[in-house]
């Protein structure tokens, strides 16, 4: 369970703050999309959720846990057995072919060989069996992102982050990444927090939290 | 990360490659530069130490001054007054207590042997030729145990001059100067006495132009009959087994006596302030190429971070830590340094030993050896390899650190 409380975001180069008194639960399996216009907070907040920014004031708990009672190298080690990302853009390493960059995260811990089989698996899964050894330039915008998801997977995390996991998709591949993110989140149970701006897409998610200038304005 | 770090090398080659290249160059330098530098250094070493003694026990020169003897002629008067005051050496220098010398040096366990000596100027006639030069009286046998001017000898054995009987060894060089042969008869005289006829038993080439120039090697006997000073020894010369604490031993006799003691290196300070300054030269040539390849890899890194900020955001949301992220670039550093410095001291040593084997005409200071002197001082191969590794080490820590402080939501803010 993600708890957010009273979390309050100001940026040194701006007047107003990005984020006001926001507070929200997300239980354990749920799929909650963040919406919003562009700059109403969204993804700062996911990224405060995510653990990667720090809120101005207020707290974000895991489990109970405030993120920051947790000294770094914990902080990074929650991330690295606890947390999946997908990004806008893939941010795959383009010197590792699409089997390494699932593996990846693996290889923090030492456990590349024993995570390697279910690395194999879930690219069959998101549609790239046949491409395990390819360079991310030899894939199309569409399967830059679905190898981005494996990887995101690949340590079995609790919770996933999504920032706009389908910004750069058209809506073929758009659909694809979505129904990727429903199967996993019904199947494995992973806690999946989306922003995206494609009310669309938003509904496929159980929950859609909207945010207005920095406040959440209506939860579904 | 030592994978990741090795995919980056080999993803961007031709950098690699040319970043290598610097290195490797750098480090060939230094090992050429100093092998060649030190090469002539260490012959010129072995030349000093080979042909001349490790300490030398020299009598001190005393030398009149006005009141020197004031109170031997007048001991009561306040004030003397010489019309002419008194000049010059009182008697001919001499060691005081040679004898007391001798037993110390017998003692001593850090003397291998020594040699007394009588060293005096003379002027050399052959026919109408004169040149002047210094007779080193010597005892063949004693001397040969403390240098290896026996291994130089040209013509005749070294101990043809043992026992006396006028009798003298010959620098190659001043022999053609009197155009003289081995076995013709020299005129030998020290300034005030008559001339004494000598016999040109043997030459020798030692290689450095001073000695074979100027010095003449006869029996210690000879040179004190010639000089009017029968039994006097002004110099004696120690052969130590540490040529290195040479230095330390002739300050530390120096206390004992009034006698100067000078070892081979205190003798020879103007060279070694030569050599301090082709060190200063030889660090700053190869500082500067070495400062080169390390700018490359600095500039390479930091254009590899500028390019790599997603992937660095993305590693640091998979749990990377800010050393991981140090560690990822500051390896790529290592790995080209510890690769360029290890090419570049094999190329180095091969490139040494082609110099080596290059024929090199006489320098200033002698006649060399006939080819370049080429030092293979493994000193030389761990300064290069530590040097090289050094500057890429400081080169990729710098981007490698910045690369480090980036945090992942700055670079996701900055990207979008």
């Amino acid at each position: 369970m993600i708890e957010v409380r009273k979390v309050y975001k100001r940026f040194e180069t701006t007047e107003s703050p990005v984020l006001q008194d926001i507070d929200a639960t997300i239980q354990k399996g749920e799929f909650v999309a963040l919406l919003g216009k562009s700059g109403s907070g969204k993804s700062t907040l996911m990224y405060i959720m995510s653990t990667l920014d720090t809120p101005t004031s207020g707290q974000v708990l895991f489990n109970k846990i405030p993120v920051q009672s947790m000294n770094l190298p914990s902080l990074h080690q929650f991330r690295n057995t606890h947390i999946g990302f997908v990004f806008q853009f893939h941010y795959l390493l383009p010197e590792l072919s699409s089997l390494e960059n699932v593996l990846m995260p693996t290889r923090k811990t030492k456990q590349e060989r024993t995570r390697k089989e279910l690395a194999i698996n879930l690219l069959k899964e998101v549609g790239l069996g046949e491409k395990l050894h390819r360079l991310p330039r030899q894939l199309s915008g569409g399967e830059q992102q679905r190898v981005a998801i494996a990887r995101a997977l690949i340590m079995e995390p609790t919770y996933l982050f999504a920032d706009e996991p389908t910004g750069n998709l058209d809506t073929a591949n758009g659909d694809i990444v979505m129904n990727l993110l429903n199967r996993f989140n019904k199947e494995n149970g992973t806690t999946i927090v989306m922003v995206t701006h494609d009310p669309d897409f938003a509904r496929l998610a159980g929950r859609q939290i909207y945010l207005t200038d920095g406040k959440v304005s209506q939860s579904t | 990360m030592l994978f990741l770090s090795l995919r980056h090398l080999i993803a961007r080659k031709r950098q690699t490659l040319l970043t290598l290249l610097g290195i490797m160059l750098g480090t060939v330098a230094f090992v050429v530069i100093s092998g060649m530098m030190l090469g002539f250094r260490e012959y010129l070493i072995t030349q000093l130490l080979d042909n001349d003694a490790h300490i030398h026990i020299s009598a001190r020169e005393d030398i009149l001054e006005t009141h020197s003897l004031d109170s031997a002629f007048y001991p009561k008067a306040l004030y003397v007054h010489w019309i002419i005051p008194p000049s010059g050496n009182k008697n001919s220098p001499r060691i005081q207590n040679p004898t007391g010398w001798y037993k110390l040096l017998q003692h001593d366990p850090r003397v291998i042997a020594f040699s007394p000596q009588f060293t005096t100027q003379i002027i050399i006639a052959k026919g109408g030729s004169t040149v002047s030069s210094r007779l080193i009286g010597v005892d063949a046998i004693s001397q040969s145990k403390v240098t290896r001017l026996a291994q130089y000898m040209t013509q005749g054995k070294f101990t043809d001059i043992s026992g006396g009987g006028n009798r003298l060894l010959v620098g190659d060089e001043l022999l053609k100067k009197l155009g003289a042969r081995v076995g013709d008869t020299v005129m030998v005289s020290n300034g005030t006495q008559a001339p004494i006829p000598f016999k040109v038993s043997g030459s020798f080439s030692v290689g450095m132009k001073s000695i074979d120039e100027g010095s003449v090697y006869g029996d210690i006997h000879d040179a004190q009959t010639i000089n009017n000073t029968p039994s006097q020894v002004n110099e004696i010369a120690v052969k130590v087994v540490d040529v290195y604490h040479a230095a330390e031993m002739a300050t530390q006799w120096s206390k004992l006596s009034q006698e100067l003691v000078q070892s081979w290196d205190q003798l020879n300070a103007n060279f070694f302030s030569v050599f301090k300054i082709q060190d200063a030269i030889r660090y700053m040539m190869t500082g500067s190429i070495l400062m080169v390849a390390g700018f490359s890899i600095y500039n390479i890194l930091n254009m590899v971070i500028s390019q790599k900020r997603r992937e660095i955001a993305i590693l640091r949301s998979m749990g990377y830590e800010q050393n991981d992220i140090v560690f990822l670039f500051l390896v790529q550093g290592i790995i080209l340094g510890l690769l360029g410095g290890s090419l570049g001291l094999v190329i180095g040593l091969f490139a040494c030993q082609g110099l080596s084997h290059l024929p090199f005409a006489a320098g200033p200071m002698g006649k060399g050896t006939g080819t370049m002197m080429v030092s293979f001082n493994p000193h030389i191969y761990i300064t290069a390899g530590v040097l090289s590794l050094i500057a890429s080490v400081i080169a990729s820590w710098l981007p490698a650190r910045y690369a480090g402080k980036m945090t992942p939501i700055d670079i996701i803010r900055a990207e979008s």
